[in-house]
């Protein structure tokens, strides 16, 4: 049998799949908890309306950051731990498959996380949207599985399993909140707006309030650009803490 | 299998993404509020009872949102309209339509007129001027057109040709005829205990009613006494289009219609009118309405029929309506203009008045000439005041909710959002540029693309003459004869022929026409060519010209018919003299020359 790249790419995601489909600690939070906090913040608390749009920006975020943050950052330090980085570098296929599958995957989840999202905005919260910015919506929030992969593969490479599982809650829970993925980073005091523009979940979610026409006036350029540039730099760092495993 | 996880998962995810983007809701697309109007801390009634006060943003023709009064619209025209009330369009659920009737209306708030008995011929176009979002200076028009009754009933003294019935078994072809001439609902006229007058038999209403209801309209009924209202209850008729004032309507009447559902326009003007109680000259005298009425209006209502008939009693009608209306019975506001004593549109805001006498609140008189109608004759978007409403609305001084007569100190009246009179409108949208051959009478009595010919008489102002046209042989081709009876019952008697737009919002514009030629035979006198200026009011411009008994052609320059303007023609028509008696004429080959 041929092993193609597309082929190996396909059974090594095939393996990412149903690794997580039979971990439910890994499934139910990432996948139900971010639609969870939507629904009691952005429908129930809001009662729908400006709030459920603006929300929906913001958690679509918070949703894409969870698999992409545990996924690769705790699974690529388990994996490591147990050897198995060592096995796949001795093994007949590319090393990027190895990124490539996880890559696949996590967009996979990640898209299963947004659509309760943006079901419960739409039919629950009573957010209408033209069809162009439900899209557009759609792909910056998977869009944003870029920047935090590679904050999770940094952590990865750099920690334990049990040290990534805690730097990954902290980084992920930090991202959240101050990031203003919860509660609007407007209603923040200065010091913590400081802190906000560091975050890349604070500029990914202006991004995603641009594109939703929320209130108040947002530079989405800007905003790409530190998003660019931040990604950039994890990937420059994953790269550097990969590079020293070898 | 681990590539089947994938293909399966990508697949699935994939597959639940598009379905998705596809049911995800959209916004309705957003009006443009560049031009809207906002009426600013006004209190309105929305059809069923006061509210406000709110700022009410009106665009594209319809109302688009209702907010807290002072809310900021962006780019919106902002009216303070405090100590003001705005009301939904009004209603007139009786009129008959001729002439000027859908602009004199408009003047006085009345922007929907349901039509009891017009000629067929003016329904050519009504659906889509009235669906039409465009400014317009005309009342929308919803129509009976030709009522049902028998030969040399009531309906048959007004000049206009009616197709009258014989028989119940000619309902159906009946019924489909008036819905094919673009009638939207059918009306009959069932008065079997009047010795005075023929009227149709219980049998054949019984028909008329079960027909309309077949082919999907509603049936509403002319009647003139308790008895016959009674039977046509049992036979099924949907509404009552005056209210019976021999009797006072006993309990056993009031329970059938409370159980039937139907709802009654009690045409009480008309009844105080013809009590010798006329609501008439009050409406002249009144300072805001009085001015706005055209000399003819005027003129209208000072009439009356000159006899106080014993079967008219304005207090049983009256006691009967409340009566009515406390049982439930929907009770709509309709004028019965222009019979003598009521004007279009003015005589809306006396019967509102008199409905307040018969015991409705103001705020149910306003809804029986707002929502109530609109709902009962199918104008959905008509009638209230609520977001995705038409902005057909009246603005008027004071609180109508507390004094109903202040319906009458009309401040401003927009049509499709724009103030009526004001429309922006470049003339030449609805141009009609009208030339050559207006009518050989070859084959037909057609017109060219946009006009019609018709009869016309002063019937239509409660005069008594009457006319009638119908294509004749002559020689090879045709002819049009118009067979005429003048009479004495309007001060500028006429009766004739008439060329008219097919639809009142039409200019048609005559060009560089320098002449109107034609042929014309016929009982000898001096007749009148009445040629109309679009929009125009009062006496139309005329010139005289002669008939013998042979052919003639005559050749009538235009320029030399002081007052007409040959860029705004509204129509012309050829009349009899003013004189009393019988005229019958025959035209033809009615061209402009250059």
């Amino acid at each position: 049998m041929s092993r193609t790249y597309a082929g190996i790419l396909a059974s090594e995601t095939g393996a990412e799949l149903t690794q997580s489909f039979r971990a439910p600690e890994f499934l139910l939070p990432t996948l139900a908890l971010p639609v969870a906090f939507y629904m009691m913040f952005g429908v129930l608390m809001s009662r729908g309306g400006a709030a459920a749009t603006y929300l929906l920006a913001t958690y679509g975020i918070f949703a894409v950051m969870g698999p992409s943050l545990f996924g690769f950052g705790v699974g690529v330090a388990g994996e490591r731990e147990r050897g198995w980085l060592e096995l796949k570098r001795a093994a007949p296929a590319p090393a990027s498959t190895f990124i490539g599958a996880k890559l696949v995957a996590t967009i996979a989840f990640a898209a299963m996380a947004l659509m309760p999202i943006y079901a419960a905005a739409a039919f629950m919260g009573g957010v209408e949207l033209p069809r162009a910015v439900w899209l557009t919506l759609f792909c910056v929030h998977l869009s944003a599985v870029f920047p935090f992969m590679l904050i999770g593969l940094s952590i990865g490479f750099s920690f334990g399993t049990n040290g990534a599982v805690a730097i990954a809650n902290i980084v992920f829970l930090s991202f959240a909140v101050l990031g203003g993925l919860w509660f609007p980073a407007t209603f923040f005091p200065g010091w913590m707006v400081a802190i906000s523009n560091a975050l890349p979940s604070f500029h990914m979610a202006e991004i995603a309030l641009t594109v939703v026409d929320a209130p108040g006036d947002r530079a989405a350029g800007f905003h790409a650009a530190v998003v660019a540039g931040m990604t950039v730099a994890c990937a420059l760092l994953a790269g550097w803490t990969w590079s020293r495993q070898r | 299998m681990l590539k089947k996880t994938t293909a399966i998962t990508v697949a699935a995810v994939a597959a639940a993404f598009v379905a998705l983007m596809i049911v995800l809701p959209t916004p309705q697309p957003a009006p443009d509020l560049d031009g809207a109007l906002v009426i600013d801390n006004v209190r309105y009634f929305d059809g069923e009872a006061m509210q406000g006060p709110a700022a009410i943003t009106v665009a594209d023709g319809q109302i688009v949102a209702i907010d807290d009064a002072g809310a900021e619209v962006a780019g919106a025209n902002r009216i303070d309209a405090s100590g003001k009330t705005l009301l939904p369009g009004l209603f007139d659920a009786h009129a008959h339509t001729f002439a000027t009737a859908q602009r004199d209306a408009v003047t006085f708030g009345v922007t929907a007129l349901i039509d009891m008995f017009t000629a067929p011929a003016l329904l050519k176009g009504a659906r889509d001027a009235r669906d039409s979002f465009a400014p317009s200076n005309a009342a929308a028009l919803f129509s009976a057109g030709m009522l049902a009754t028998v030969e040399r009933g009531h309906g048959t003294q007004y000049g206009i040709n009616v197709d009258t019935l014989d028989g119940p078994e000619e309902a159906p072809a009946w019924v489909a005829a008036r819905l094919e001439e673009g009638s939207d609902f059918i009306k009959l006229v069932y008065m079997p205990y009047a010795t005075y007058i023929p009227s149709l038999d219980l049998e054949t209403a019984t028909a008329v009613i079960e027909a309309a209801h077949d082919q999907g309209v509603k049936a509403v009924a002319h009647v003139s006494s308790l008895e016959g209202a009674r039977e046509l209850l049992d036979a099924g008729v949907d509404g009552f289009v005056h209210i019976f004032a021999d009797k006072v309507a006993d309990a056993a009447f009031i329970e059938a219609a409370v159980e039937r559902e139907v709802f009654v326009i009690p045409t009480l003007a008309v009844i105080a009118m013809v009590d010798g109680r006329s609501t008439g000259p009050g409406l002249i005298d009144d300072p805001d309405l009085g001015p706005r009425l055209t000399p003819a209006a005027t003129t209208n209502l000072r009439q009356d029929f000159g006899t106080n008939s014993p079967f008219f009693d304005l207090d049983k009608a009256l006691e009967t309506v409340g009566l009515l209306h406390e049982a439930g019975v929907p009770i709509l506001a309709g004028s019965d203009a222009p019979n003598p004593g009521t004007a279009h549109g003015a005589s809306v805001h006396a019967e509102m008045a008199l409905l307040v006498r018969a015991g409705l609140s103001t705020e149910q008189a306003m809804a029986a000439a707002t929502a109530l109608p609109a709902r009962f004759f199918g104008a959905d978007d008509r009638g209230r005041i609520e977001p995705g409403a038409r902005a057909d609305l009246v603005l008027v001084s004071g609180d109508p909710g507390t004094d109903i007569t202040a319906t009458r100190r009309i401040d401003s009246v927009y049509r499709n959002g724009v103030i009526v009179g004001d429309d922006p409108r470049p003339a030449e949208d609805n141009k009609l540029v009208i030339a050559g051959v207006l009518g050989d009478f070859e084959s037909g009595t057609s017109a060219p693309e946009g006009l019609v010919w018709a009869e016309t008489s002063d019937g239509m102002m409660g005069g008594d003459s009457n006319a009638s046209v119908a294509r004749i042989e002559r020689g090879d081709g045709g002819a049009l004869a118009v067979t005429t009876s003048v009479g004495s019952g309007f001060a500028f008697p006429w009766a004739g022929a008439y060329l008219g737009t097919t639809s009142q919002d039409t200019i048609g514009d005559l060009g560089d026409a320098r002449a109107v030629a034609f042929e014309v035979r016929g009982t000898p006198a001096s007749y009148r060519l009445m040629l109309f200026v679009a929009g125009g009011m009062g006496a139309p411009p005329t010139a005289m010209f002669e008939v013998t008994e042979d052919w003639q052609r005559v050749e009538i320059a235009i320029a030399d018919v002081a007052g007409f303007e040959p860029h705004r023609f509204g129509g012309m028509a050829f009349v009899t003299p003013m004189q009393t008696g019988e005229y019958a004429f025959e035209l033809d080959n009615v061209t402009l020359i250059r």
